[in-house]
């Protein structure tokens, strides 16, 4: 890999060791949360990229139904893949977050619910993916299904999690709009943000080039 | 050493892993397209 063309993924690289780094030697531990509010800068962003990713899914899943491209539904189906990973990952650490503090791994808390069923809406993707066997058919299909899934997302991701009352602690934003977090807390967050944002960029290129090569490759079988 | 660090040095040593791995298939990725690309042209050129 060349320098020149590569330089934000050797940047990314090594913006991730910071970050992880700043995580638990330079951020101070959240009040009544102790050393286990570390997770916040890993879990959060994991539920950040997801909701990035099924947004672009959806996009894509638009832009297919407009103009039925089949880039498009790649696009849109590796987004909602990656996606479907980030959101096991962002449950599996408030997972192992809740068995510190709560002292159970599963508690069906309003957040612990609306990620499950999250999940089981986006494996509902892929399986009504992999049910079509004609290639426009499946598309159209999971265009569609793309677009009312992500309908839920915003209720699932931001509104449930804020009208009923859970143990879960205090979005970012809490009710009354403010950023409720130490200062320090704050940069290594945000920048955590930004590190899994490009890291879901740039997983979400490898996926869509290895897509666009294995069906080149079939052509040239053909 | 202090239970901090042993979790830090994991996520270090996580990453690392994960930084490896999708280094290693951009670089893969790259090479495949090279011999695509090269593929193509002889089909090209055949027909």
């Amino acid at each position: 890999m060349s320098w020149r063309k590569d330089w934000w993924k050797y940047l990314t690289g090594f913006w991730m060791m910071l970050v992880i780094a700043g995580a638990f030697l330079y951020a101070p531990p959240a009040k009544g949360l102790g050393q286990t509010s570390r997770i916040i800068f890993f879990h959060v962003p994991c539920a950040w990229v997801a909701t990035l990713s099924f947004l672009i899914s959806a996009v894509y899943s638009f832009r297919y139904l407009r103009n039925p491209l089949a880039s498009y539904d790649v696009w849109a189906a590796s987004s909602a893949q990656i996606g479907l990973m980030f959101t096991i990952l962002a449950t599996v650490t408030g997972s192992i977050w809740a068995s510190k503090i709560w002292h159970s791994f599963w508690n069906w808390d309003p957040r612990e619910t609306s990620i499950f069923i999250l999940l089981l809406i986006y494996a509902a993707y892929f399986a009504l993916r992999s049910a079509i066997e004609t290639e426009e058919q499946k598309a159209r299909l999971s265009a569609v299904y793309s677009l009312i899934a992500f309908v839920t997302v915003p209720f699932f991701v931001f509104i449930i999690p804020r009208v009923y009352q859970s143990l879960h602690p205090d979005p970012l934003i809490n009710q009354q709009g403010k950023i409720n977090m130490d200062a320090r807390m704050l940069q290594v967050f945000l920048a955590s943000l930004a590190g899994f944002t490009v890291l879901f960029y740039w997983m979400l290129r490898l996926k869509v080039h290895a897509v666009f090569m294995k069906r080149k490759l079939e052509a040239l079988k053909e | 050493m202090s239970d901090i660090y042993v979790v830090l040095v994991v996520c270090l040593i996580i990453w690392a892993g994960v930084f490896s791995y999708l280094f290693y298939l951009d670089r893969q990725l790259k090479k495949l397209q090279l011999q695509l690309d090269f593929l193509q042209e002889e089909e090209k050129e055949k027909s």
